[in-house]
């Protein structure tokens, strides 16, 4: 069928995550995208994708299968819950646009009774997940599969869906950056977001206009490079850790051509036409300069052309700034190498398999 | 969550709130029932309701039939004493009662006593003890204690005396009322004699009939807990232990849960899954070899031993037919998570070798020795390693003497067709196959043959020819006479006959047809005079034929032509292909450059004969046949050894759809060996290169079967049948017989004896070898064997000679010592039965029953299935005890035999003295080879 060709092709990693980011900086800015009725056409139609979908055997063996089911349940609620902030965000710009006064006209300001505003909700919730449980776990049988075999790996070999998003980092990077290196600087900035964000705006409340940046930096971050990557992950992933279009049959056999190149053979072999040097620092030099570029001269320069670091410089005082800067860039790395692995077939910036280090 | 203006401030909407609790509250209840049920229902709860209902009707059935049984006869003579009892007790009513109240008043007050007197007891012995104590520490109260002690020993000594007395009145009591109604009870009790199988089937029938604790009460949730009566059956079988990897784990076969049927005699048509197991006597009986106790069921049919429901047992179904009645009827599908599906019925025979490992033949399985037998046979061992199985002897014949004996040209059609040439033949079929048939292939396949050839003729070392007889002439048409009765059909098909199934044993050597196109007279007339001369690792024996005979023979063979096959040409040499594809060998351990000049400073001979030599290791031709140059040869072919225990996935099954199975593999692999290339974009060193063998689907499965059986062994230890004592022994013998193709002539433990079915007289067949070690002296045999000596002129047939070692001769003989129904052992005759008056008595014995009439010596007319042994052999080659039970009943040795029995006087009595007779005559038979 030709739109199921058409979203298989469109699912490939490159144009699915190229998409996805277009979609995202368009929209996310766009506040009245955020009312009520286009969030109805937009559930809708993600209900409608999925039950369209059901039909293709492919699609309805991934979609159904027991340990996919709660990730499917995630995506509609992460969906949920980020147009629900957006739209009390939405709401509580307005209020604020027109001068009006949030804590007064904001009725969760209000105080009430512990019994029964705050009880009586927890009870249904209660009541309401326990028998959505009793009746997932009578509908949906609980994954049991063959008796693991040492000599006889599952392929594909999935991680926890919680890490599906390092693992499909594995693709792009080095095991230690993907990893490790990463993973911590996840941690480190998560930690460090207090001590960060001196922003005063939007505590206890959902706003986007008065914190901009951080909602469009954190969500892209949250959104796209964590929760995108385990749908991706989940999936479009199969036998092999190939791409397959969600409508594509998990082929055991297929073959891709791996033909990626370092960028010390691009510069050394393709253009500079000489064979790579022997010692290490001086074949890898370019990739160094570009990395060392990368994370200290690039932070300068966009504090002196762009007004808008420029601010927030002065906002944040020199160490946060530096240091918001430095995991920033790191975030922005990912994207970065993936485009560049999408384009030029680029494998490594800086190769020194010699200590087992690239980049 | 609107928020409205309300009185007392809330934050929601309590009525809304309301009705969301009470939805979610009734939602959460009914789920919670769901989940109850869920639970609860079974699919093997059906089965076993479906089986109470079976068992109900049957045991309604079972009473009516067995209230039929009774002899109206007899019960209304027990019914008529039954009345007579009655009327009597009747008559005495009034004293029975009187009785019976006496009884009654007599039983409360024995009540009473015997509590009187325990009790007495216990205080008694409550008193010894503080006597004892008081006396112990010398306590003043002493005294008065010691005389109550003795005040209770009276009393209880009394009230024992008193129970007595009142337990004789009982009992005298009691006889009176027995003696009232002796008779209705014995009445009573006769009748339940009579209907003791109907009050039996009664009893099984009140346990499991519907009633309302039955069907309402017994099962349901919470109380099963108490007697239920659907309940998973297993058993738990220690000693044979499933391997999941990383743990074994003992069988725990559920199977019975539903095969509710599976052990008892009666069930045979029952409806699936009731079904009585077939061969009740050797499997599942308790009585039989396999008792389903100590072997569970899971060890021979696979399958999931723990799994409770027809999918999750990993039941398989037979074929396409009942696949789609069980999606039908079960929801079936496959399981896709147990790597060991059960097996499709006609494959259980491969669990056999788990256990019965190691022989030749496996009892009782048929089928698994019909495929094992096709796997020695057509020699897969010659490519594939099957371990135990590695030092069989070659498939084929040995190719060193292949110049002596062919011409090139017929060696290449041979080997691009062999059964173009032999339609019976073992040989596959390595060319032209699905995978090298396109016309590239056609021309390379060509050129391959071509270089093979040049490679065996260039080592091959024949041996010199003799040459023929001068002075005597052949005849072909005695020479056909020859070959049809001196014993050649034994192991070869003679030209005209088409190979029968049911005749294995004849397909032992190869067809006769065809070889005048193949050979001339004199290596044929050579090959019969003295086969190991000519080819010393053949099989084929010496018939002792004489010059004439030898070259009767010749002339008959060498004119039976193939004139088809001998019409072919031989295409012309393609030398620029054949130079490619030596480059392409010698690429592969060299550059390109230094294979181009290799190949320039080879000739054209030589470029043949390296390329002949590569292509023998590719095709691995020296499995099957000794060439010179290919003497450590290693096996081509995947090693077989535990291929029954390979997982599925790693089977290659190409590009091709089909049943994801071992068996379905290995089946298709074996109709059609290169299929799994179909489709494939494939080097022409990377083809597949099994060859073909032409099997039949028939033989495919046997094939499949035995292969099935090559599994890994590890959990099967503690059941492995192991051979002890004489039947290793035996097991050496079966080897012999086997490579000799005995069978092939003789019927051996009720098997083989293909030839024999060739003659319409039995008398002119070759003996059936039944017993044998109890009725020949071993010595004789050894003897017979190593030199054969003719026993019975009047066949024409001939025990060929086949130059055993001395090792080979005695292996056969205690084999057949070894599987004599008394285990044969050295005999003598006692020397005070050899009296002179016995001989005398046996003589008489001997010209009264006319022995001489069959037993005859020299020329006969008589007719030759009557003609008999000369009994001058008697002495030296048979045992006497056997001369002694042959004499007395010779059907119980020899079924069907001509010898007839004189000592019988009608049915199963002896006449009167003939043990006597018996010996006496034995002892004068004994002397006969004695002058």
């Amino acid at each position: 069928m030709f739109i199921k060709d058409v979203i298989n092709l469109l699912a490939a990693p490159q144009w699915f995550i190229t998409l996805s980011v277009v979609v995202f900086f368009l929209t996310l800015p766009i506040q009245r995208l955020w009312t009520g009725r286009n969030a109805i056409v937009l559930f809708l139609g993600m209900f409608a994708f999925l039950f369209l979908s059901m039909r293709d055997p492919n699609f309805n063996l991934i979609v159904t299968k027991p340990d996919n089911v709660p990730i499917v349940g995630m995506l509609f609620l992460v969906a949920f819950f980020l147009w629900f902030s957006l739209w009390q965000a939405k709401r509580n710009d307005e209020i604020v646009a027109r001068g009006g006064d949030l804590k007064a006209e904001i009725e969760s300001n209000k105080k009430v009774f512990v019994w029964p505003d705050l009880l009586y909700i927890e009870f249904i919730c209660l009541i309401a997940l326990t028998f959505v449980l009793v009746a997932w776990s009578i509908l949906i049988r609980a994954p049991l599969e063959e008796p693991a075999n040492p000599t006889d790996s599952p392929n594909p070999s999935k991680a926890p869906w919680y890490f599906l998003g390092l693992q499909e980092m594995l693709v792009y990077f080095d095991p230690w950056l993907a990893g490790v290196v990463f993973p911590s600087f996840i941690i480190i900035g998560l930690m460090a977001l207090p001590f960060l964000d001196k922003n005063p705006k939007g505590n206890g409340y959902y706003t986007f206009r008065e914190r901009p940046f951080a909602i469009i930096v954190f969500n892209f971050g949250f959104v796209i490079l964590w929760v995108l990557l385990i749908l991706l992950g989940t999936f479009l992933r199969g036998p092999n850790w190939n791409f397959f279009g969600p409508y594509e049959y998990w082929d055991v056999h297929k073959l891709e051509p791996l033909v990626n190149v370092n960028l010390s053979e691009i510069v050394w072999v393709e253009w500079l036409n000489s064979g790579l040097p022997s010692n290490w620092f001086l074949r890898e030099v370019w990739g160094i300069v570009i990395v060392l570029g990368y994370f200290m001269a690039l932070p300068p320069l966009l504090v002196k052309k762009m007004r808008f670091f420029r601010s927030l410089l002065e906002q944040m005082g020199t160490l946060r700034f530096y240091f918001m800067i430095f995991l920033f860039l790191v975030m922005v790395a990912l994207p970065v190498k993936m485009y560049l692995r999408w384009l030029i077939n680029l494998k490594y910036i800086v190769a020194i398999p010699e200590i087992f280090f690239n980049i | 969550m609107e928020n409205r203006r309300e009185p007392i401030d809330h934050a929601f909407n309590f009525k809304k709130l309301n009705v969301f609790f009470a939805v979610s509250s009734i939602l959460m209840f009914l789920f919670f029932v769901a989940a109850v049920v869920d639970d609860h229902t079974r699919g093997w709860k059906r089965t076993q309701l479906d089986w109470r209902e079976l068992e109900i009707e049957r045991t309604r059935a079972g009473i009516q039939e067995a209230e039929a049984k009774v002899d109206a006869a007899r019960r209304a003579e027990v019914e008529a004493r039954l009345e007579e009892g009655e009327a009597k007790i009747a008559q005495q009513e009034h004293d029975l009662g009187a009785v019976e109240q006496e009884i009654a008043d007599l039983g409360a007050e024995t009540y009473r006593a015997d509590q009187k007197g325990r009790f007495t007891k216990a205080t008694l012995d409550a008193a010894k003890y503080v006597y004892e104590e008081a006396a112990a520490h010398g306590l003043p109260k002493a005294a008065d204690l010691g005389r109550r002690v003795e005040t209770l020993k009276g009393a209880l000594a009394q009230a024992i005396l008193d129970l007595d007395g009142l337990n004789a009145r009982a009992a005298e009591a009691e006889s009176r009322r027995s003696a009232i109604t002796a008779e209705r009870d014995a009445a009573r009790t006769a009748m339940g004699e009579l209907y003791v199988d109907r009050d039996r089937l009664e009893r099984k029938l009140q346990r499991i009939d519907h009633n309302f604790v039955n069907d309402w009460f017994r099962d349901r949730p919470l109380v099963d807990f108490i007697a239920p009566s659907l309940k998973v059956n297993q058993i738990v079988v220690d000693d044979l232990k499933n391997d999941i990897n990383y743990l074994t784990i003992p069988r725990v076969d559920r199977c019975t849960t539903c095969h509710l049927g599976i052990e008892k005699k009666g069930y045979e048509v029952a409806p699936q899954p009731f079904r009585t197991h077939p061969r009740l006597d050797v499997f599942v009986d308790g009585n039989s070899p396999h008792p389903i106790d100590s072997f569970g069921c899971t060890v021979c049919h696979l399958g999931r031993d723990r799994g409770t429901s027809f999918v999750n047992a990993a039941h398989t179904p037979s074929d396409e037919e009942e696949a789609k009645r069980w999606e039908e009827e079960h929801g079936w599908e496959k399981m896709h998570h147990w790597e060991e599906p059960m097996f499709p019925s006609r494959y259980v025979e491969a669990s056999c070798a788990q256990c019965h490992s190691g022989v030749v033949d496996v009892p009782g399985a048929d089928r698994l020795n019909h495929g094992l037998f096709l796997i020695e046979t057509f020699g897969c061992g010659g490519c594939h390693k099957i371990q135990g199985r590695e030092n069989l002897p070659k498939a084929g014949p040995s190719l060193r003497g292949l110049s002596g004996k062919t011409t090139r040209d017929w060696a290449f059609h041979w080997i691009k067709d062999p059964k173009g040439f032999r339609p019976t033949t073992r040989m596959p079929r390595f060319f032209d196959l699905e995978n090298t048939s396109d016309p590239y292939y056609t021309a390379r396949n060509d050129v391959e043959a071509r270089a093979i050839v040049s490679y065996l003729f260039d080592v091959g070392r024949p041996a010199a020819l003799s040459p023929l007889p001068s002075g005597l002439a052949g005849s072909a048409d005695r020479g056909k006479a020859l070959v049809a009765d001196v014993g050649c059909r034994g192991c070869h098909l003679m030209e005209g006959e088409s190979p029968d199934p049911a005749q294995r044993y004849r397909r032992f050597g190869p067809a006769l047809t065809g070889i005048g196109s193949k050979t001339t007279a004199q290596w044929v007339f050579n090959w019969v005079k003295n086969p190991k001369r000519m080819m010393p690792t053949t099989r084929m024996p010496d018939l002792r034929l004489s010059d004439q005979e030898a070259l009767d023979v010749a002339t008959y063979l060498v004119g039976l032509g193939h004139p088809e096959f001998e019409a072919r040409t031989v295409p012309a040499p393609e030398d620029t292909l054949r130079d490619a594809i030596v480059l392409e060998y010698l690429k592969v351990t060299m550059t390109d450059s230094d294979a181009r000049k290799r190949l320039a400073a080879m000739s054209t001979a030589e470029r043949e004969h390296h390329l002949g030599e590569k292509l023998i290791g590719r095709y691995g031709c020296f499995g099957c046949h000794e060439i010179d140059g290919f003497e450590e040869g290693k096996r081509i072919g995947t090693e077989l050894t535990e291929e029954g225990s390979k997982p599925v996935h790693r089977f290659d099954f190409g590009l091709i759809e089909m049943e994801e199975s071992r068996q379905a593999w290995i089946r298709q692999k074996l109709l059609n060996p290169r299929i799994y290339d179909r489709g494939k974009v494939k080097d022409p060193q990377e083809k597949l290169r099994m060859p073909d063998f032409g099997f039949t689907e028939e033989e495919a499965d046997a094939i499949t079967l035995a292969i099935l059986s090559l599994r890994k062994r590890e959990m099967t230890e503690a059941k492995w049948a192991a051979l002890h004592g004489e039947e290793v022994v035996a097991e050496a013998g079966w080897r012999s017989v086997r490579n000799h193709n005995c069978r092939g002539c003789h019927e051996i433990e009720g098997e083989g004896g293909d030839l024999r079915a060739l003659f319409e007289d039995p008398g002119l067949a070759p003996p059936i070898l039944m017993g044998e070690g109890d009725r020949v002296q071993a010595e004789w045999l050894f003897d017979f064997l190593k030199k054969p000596t003719t026993i019975r002129p009047w066949v024409t047939v001939r025990m060929p000679t086949f130059h055993f070692t001395d090792e080979e001769a005695d292996e056969l003989v205690r084999y057949f010592t070894a599987t004599a129904p008394t285990g044969g052992g050295f005999q003598v005759v006692p020397r005070e039965s050899l009296t002179t008056a016995s001989v005398a008595h046996g003589k008489q014995i001997f010209e009264a029953y006319k022995c001489i009439q069959c037993h005859q010596v020299g020329e006969t007319t008589r007719d030759p299935a009557d003609l008999a042994p000369d009994l001058t052999l008697a002495s030296t080659r048979l045992r006497p005890g056997w001369i002694g039970d042959w004499l007395k009943d010779p059907q119980v040795l020899m079924p069907n035999t001509r010898m007839p029995s004189y000592f019988y006087s009608g049915g199963d009595r002896l006449i009167d003295d003939a043990d006597e007779q018996i010996v006496d005559l034995r002892n004068y038979v004994w002397t006969l080879g004695r002058r």
